[in-house]
């Protein structure tokens, strides 16, 4: 039995807590850390397998979230058909930028990305007609769920929202695609002498990542009721996913599936008992030590530790 | 009158220039030497921004002055930061892998210093450049010049050409570009490769301080606020192109007046939109630069 067959199963199991009576906070915290494992699922995708770091996920994510609430607020569109077309918009975004930075080294694509997120904001708070600046976007709320039922279909939406990501994932790791990205990790020059159309690649995976970022920002938009360039342009947002990626392990489907609740978990507790400010010390600090000391994520010291058990009882 | 609007916009945009070209040459400096990208570079200068800020309110020491004593401190600093995240960094990845640790490991320094910075001096703005001068501005017939940003751009070209004697007159500037041109036959030459890594990267870190002090006489400032000064100092290195050192206050004074004709054109929050639209364009173009040889 494989890890992923592990997982879904899991997952399956993890399903019926939306049927059964289930506290609301454990709902709440799970559907946060089921957003997250999907959204540095989709981080992976491009920082992972390819290597190259994008340091303002949290644009993409924005941009859909604003797209759902602008639908919502202006049009009366509900909240949950609207993601799929804020992915829509994410992913033309992911095109704009990735086509031009993706071509060169990973320095150029860092920096683009990390300058999405603040040039978002800017442009969110210039047109306070469509977007309402920095108050944000309130009542964004999709009219079908009943109000005491919103913590239970928001955990079964995210959760479908991880399996999703999660299978996406794996499917890109073991696939001719995934191998070329990670043959593009490994030696971009190598990979193009062998026959991969390296920027063409690279472009797709950030496409697909922008997409599958922006469904969760869609979705994230009417479980919080609200958008404001706070709430989604600010950079922790763009931090978490690299620093729970980081964490768990870059470039295996397992490590931010394993970051993510570690990180979550952590987070929750800190947040409850650490001033609140230190908050981005916390992360800036997690993701130093991380790099020095483990730079292959928790997924790697496990295995490194199996591997040295096995070992050791092989040669015995 | 809209060509006049044109003029000082112009004017404004060099004497902001300066500003971002001083922030580059730090980020140029470190790229050029030993391939690590520095992204806590402006969040670096905020705080020896910061560390003036409270020298002129509590002790009323003039920034300027200040930077007798700044400037060492951060050098040593940039050294400690070396030897205790880059260097070690250094020896575990590979080569390919160390260009993406720095720029996560200076990125999660940058979290850091941020978040140290709100807890010392609290998150709103900070601005001293009203006390500071008497004389705020002078007349050029129908153009404005701001002291205090005349005051920067002459730092800026004043460490432009010192690091530029420096790089150029002295043996310890021969073994830096010994060392940044090829690692391995300049330490064959008998060049301290690391001894120069940390040199250049405690300079790094002056240079950081330097630019910071700089940016603070003409610019409010506060802790989250130093994420797009980074960001613009990373513009300008790829506008000047990479470890061209006049080149890079070039591509500052280019970015400079860019933004602020753009911003006078254009709605004002697409400032930004226009740094972005550039850089991308660039390296779309030409990238290797504008000025830098392929």
């Amino acid at each position: 039995m494989k890890l992923i067959h592990v997982f879904v199963v899991f997952s399956a199991l993890l399903a019926s807590l939306a049927v059964l009576q289930t506290p609301t906070f454990v709902l709440v915290f799970l559907a946060v850390t089921f957003m997250y494992v999907g959204f540095s699922e989709s981080w992976n995708l491009v920082g992972g397998y390819i290597g190259y770091l994008s340091l303002g996920h949290g644009a993409l994510f924005g941009v859909s979230a604003y797209t759902v609430a602008i639908l919502w607020n202006f049009y009366k569109i509900s909240p949950l058909i609207t993601p799929f077309i804020g992915a829509f918009f994410a992913m033309l975004v992911a095109i704009c930028i990735g086509y031009p930075t993706l071509r060169l080294r990973g320095y150029y694509f860092a920096l683009a990305t990390l300058s999405l997120p603040l040039i978002a904001s800017g442009l969110v708070n210039s047109f306070p007609d469509v977007t309402l600046a920095g108050r944000g976007i309130p009542n964004v709320s999709p009219p079908e769920i009943a109000f005491l039922l919103r913590p239970n279909a928001y955990y079964a939406m995210f959760l479908g929202y991880m399996i999703l990501c999660v299978l996406i994932a794996y499917k890109v790791e073991n696939s001719k695609f995934g191998h070329g990205l990670m043959a593009i990790r490994e030696d971009e020059d190598a990979a193009a002498v062998c026959g991969i159309n390296a920027t063409k690649m690279k472009v797709e995976a950030f496409m697909l990542s922008g997409f599958l970022t922006g469904i969760a920002g869609g979705l994230f938009a009417s479980y919080l009721t609200y958008v404001s360039p706070s709430s989604v342009f600010g950079i922790l947002l763009s931090v978490t996913p690299v620093l729970m990626t980081i964490l768990g392990g870059r470039g295996r489907w397992i490590g931010p599936v394993i970051g993510a609740i570690t990180l979550d978990l952590l987070r929750n507790y800190i947040s409850y008992s650490v001033l609140s400010v230190l908050n981005s010390l916390v992360l800036g600090v997690v993701l130093i030590v991380i790099v020095l000391l483990a730079p292959k994520g928790i997924y790697g010291v496990i295995t490194q530790g199996v591997m040295r058990y096995v070992g050791r009882k092989g040669h015995s | 009158m809209i060509a006049e609007e044109i003029v000082q916009s112009i004017v404004n945009g060099i004497l902001l220039g300066g500003i971002y070209g001083l922030f580059g040459l730090g980020v140029s400096l470190i790229w050029g030497v030993m391939r690590a990208s520095n992204f806590a570079h402006a969040a670096v200068g905020f705080l020896a921004a910061y560390f003036s800020f409270s020298a002129l309110t509590k002790l009323s020491i003039d920034p300027l002055l200040s930077l007798i004593f700044l400037l060492p401190a951060f050098f040593i600093l940039g050294m400690a930061i070396y030897r205790l995240m880059i260097y070690p960094a250094y020896l575990r990845t590979a080569q390919m892998d160390f260009e993406l640790s720095t720029m996560l490991l200076t990125f999660g320094l940058s979290l850091v210093l941020e978040s140290v910075m709100s807890y010392f001096w609290g998150t709103m703005q900070v601005s001293y450049s009203i006390q500071y001068f008497t004389t705020r501005a002078f007349q050029v017939g129908p153009i404005y010049v701001a002291t205090n940003g005349l005051v920067a751009l002459g730092v800026a070209a004043g460490a432009v050409a010192a690091i530029a004697l420096l790089l150029d007159r002295t043996y310890l500037g021969l073994a830096i570009k010994a060392t940044s041109q090829n690692r391995e036959v300049a330490s064959m030459m008998g060049v301290r490769v690391y001894g120069i890594w940390m040199f250049s990267f405690g300079m790094t870190f002056a240079l950081g301080a330097l630019a910071g002090v700089a940016m603070s006489l003409l610019y409010a400032y506060y802790p989250q606020g130093n994420l797009i000064w980074t960001i613009k100092a990373f513009i300008v290195v790829v506008l000047g192109g990479i470890g061209s050192i006049a080149g890079t206050l070039a591509g500052g004074i280019l970015l400079g007046i860019s933004e602020n004709v753009g911003s006078t054109v254009l709605p004002f929050a697409f400032r930004d939109v226009v740094a972005l639209a550039i850089f991308l364009t660039v390296i779309l173009v030409r990238p290797q630069g504008l000025f830098g040889k392929k």
